[in-house]
């Protein structure tokens, strides 16, 4: 066997260390942005894959439980009014509570659309007023010459976007928590979507994953050997120099994938097994939502 | 029919731009043969069994199977019955979004009717003890999990010659145990495999030839098991085992090495 000579510096050891403890590794700028983004894909996109077993939605087949979300999301497009978009926003809120799903967990998974739809709303609860403050019986503040002024339309206006997303957000979120994901794609395969696109999301989102586990690790990795949180301009090229191999590994992945499939006979057209029979308490869910949005309709 | 010719493969040779991966291989490969083919990291053995399946096409020389060459034919029905690959790293083989659906995938794509696909799958998942995961996704399991139902997803296609690339890797000691117990079984089934691999404990205990490919990316030996694993200076030349040295009180001794004893030497 060949010998290896190590080299001076290499030789003995350091001795004990004079610090207590293991030094908590400290982040930089872009180490938490990793980690925040992958925390976020995996929380809002993920569904648990330890849904609750037992529940109204749980009862019904994923077919129709996915139309049906598809359906209660279009109401909360068609209403036009606060109150019954609050209404149906209580009716969502009612099916999660007979479907076990946490109303923590739900609450986490719609915050995020509630901030941003904030971000928008919140500009609308003032009106600017140009030039010299003429309107000078409206409560306001003075700013750059103009008069920033609280109307209570805009506050209808605002009211209604945010009561909108809320309503439009929670369905999606109560479906993601009380559905597996192997149940929420064989629920989009029952639709009339064809089986292609069903597929091709399934396995974007299958290796969405994949890559999120490799930019991790190699962020892992780096903080593994680094004591000081890097420079900004450091990091950036760092971050850019990996973004090139999760491009490599992608596209290997990608054609890896590709003859996978094509050693198992696929040629171009997805077969996949027919779908059972839908029961009665289906079509009783379908009544109900088709119910509710057509009402939404006239809203 | 035992014996008959499946594969020919005539000066072949494959590169991926510059880089070659194969070079010059020429060999038959009969039914009923369980071929295990060893090297070191990078020597070409993915590329070979990729070949082999159809999914790589050589940059120089013929494959034919059953007699016909292997071309765009490869896609055709026919092969795509009679031959299975699985992949070293079972995460770009299982893309359904559940194991029972990851099984059903091949056999629907090659046009067997819904009832019989149902049928194999109920029957492998029982053969190989995975009936407790066939609701779970696939990227959900464990390594040795994975390896398992990549395995599955090829026997429900029921092929005639079984293609597994590195299959122990990665796989704890009781896995690799249930491994080889499987390919007994293939082997008894009358089943010709071709397995790919540097666990030369694999290639003693499954084949009943073996094939060398060495660094130059050339099949150097090609035999019965007990010709090619005990020829010290074949696998150390192929770097599939080492010159080790070590002590003895004073006595300075050296022997072969590798991940498998198969030589004790000290004896």
């Amino acid at each position: 066997m060949a010998q290896v000579r190590l080299p001076e510096w290499l030789n003995g050891t350091k001795g004990p260390a004079r610090t207590t403890g293991l030094m908590r590794p400290r982040r930089g700028f872009l180490e938490k942005n990793i980690e925040g983004v992958s925390f976020l894909v995996r929380e809002m996109v993920a569904p648990r894959v330890r849904s609750p077993h037992k529940g109204l939605l749980q009862s019904i087949d994923q077919r129709a439980r996915v139309g049906g979300t598809l359906l209660l999301v279009l109401s909360g497009a068609f209403i036009e009014e606060v109150g019954p978009l609050a209404g149906l926003l209580v009716l969502t809120l009612v099916l999660a509570l007979l479907s076990s799903v946490s109303f923590s967990a739900l609450f986490k998974r719609v915050l995020p659309a509630l901030i941003l739809a904030a971000v928008v709303a919140v500009p609308l609860f003032f009106d600017l007023i140009g030039g010299q403050a003429s309107d000078g019986g409206t409560a306001g503040v003075e700013v750059l010459g103009y008069r920033v002024v609280f109307t209570v339309e805009r506050l209808g206006t605002a009211g209604l976007l945010m009561t909108r997303v809320a309503a439009m957000v929670t369905p999606v979120a109560v479906l993601l928590l009380s559905t597996r994901e192997s149940d929420l794609f064989k629920g989009l395969q029952g639709l009339p979507v064809p089986s292609f696109f069903v597929t091709a999301l399934f396995m974007t989102f299958r290796y969405v994953f994949v890559l999120l586990k490799v930019v991790e690790d190699t962020s892992l990795s780096r903080r593994a050997r680094t004591i000081d949180p890097s420079r900004l301009g450091d990091a950036q090229r760092w971050f850019a120099s990996r973004a090139g191999l999760l491009v490599e590994r992608s596209l290997r992945s990608s054609r890896e994938v590709a003859m996978a499939m094509s050693s198992r006979g696929f040629t171009g057209r997805i077969r996949t097994l027919k779908p059972n029979g839908l029961k009665a308490r289906d079509y009783l869910w379908i009544g109900f939502v088709s119910f509710v949005f057509f009402i939404s309709i006239g809203l | 029919m035992k014996g008959e010719e499946i594969y020919r493969l005539e000066g072949v040779s494959f590169s991926y731009g510059e880089v070659p991966a194969l070079r010059d291989v020429d060999l038959r490969i009969g039914a009923g043969e369980n071929i295990v083919v060893v090297g070191a990291n990078g020597t070409g053995k993915s590329t070979f069994l990729k070949i082999l399946d159809g999914l790589y096409q050589p940059s120089e020389g013929t494959v034919s199977f059953y007699g016909r060459r292997l071309n765009g034919s490869a896609d055709s029905k026919a092969f795509r019955e009679r031959v299975g690959l699985v992949f070293q790293e079972p995460d770009v083989q299982l893309f359904c979004p559940t194991v029972f659906e990851e099984l059903c995938f091949g056999p629907l794509q090659l046009g067997l009717e819904e009832g019989e696909v149902r049928a194999r799958v109920e029957d492998v998942l029982s053969m190989l003890g995975l009936t407790s995961l066939r609701d779970r996704a696939p990227y959900s399991l464990s390594a040795g999990e994975k390896k398992k139902v990549a395995i599955a997803s090829v026997l429900t296609q029921n092929p005639d010659v079984l293609l597994l690339d590195e299959p122990t890797t990665g796989l704890d000691p009781r896995t690799q145990v249930w491994l080889m117990g499987l390919l007994y079984e293939f082997k008894r089934a009358g089943k010709t495999f071709v397995v790919a691999t540097h666990d030369l404990g694999l290639a003693e205990d499954v084949a009943d030839r073996v094939m060398v490919l060495d660094e130059s990316h050339r099949i150097v030996a090609d035999g019965r098991p007990v010709d090619i694993l005990y020829d010290k200076e074949l696998l150390i030349g192929a770097n599939l085992i080492h010159e080790h040295v070590h002590r003895h009180g004073k006595m300075v001794h050296a022997h072969s090495h590798g991940p498998n004893a198969l030589h004790d030497e000290h004896g």
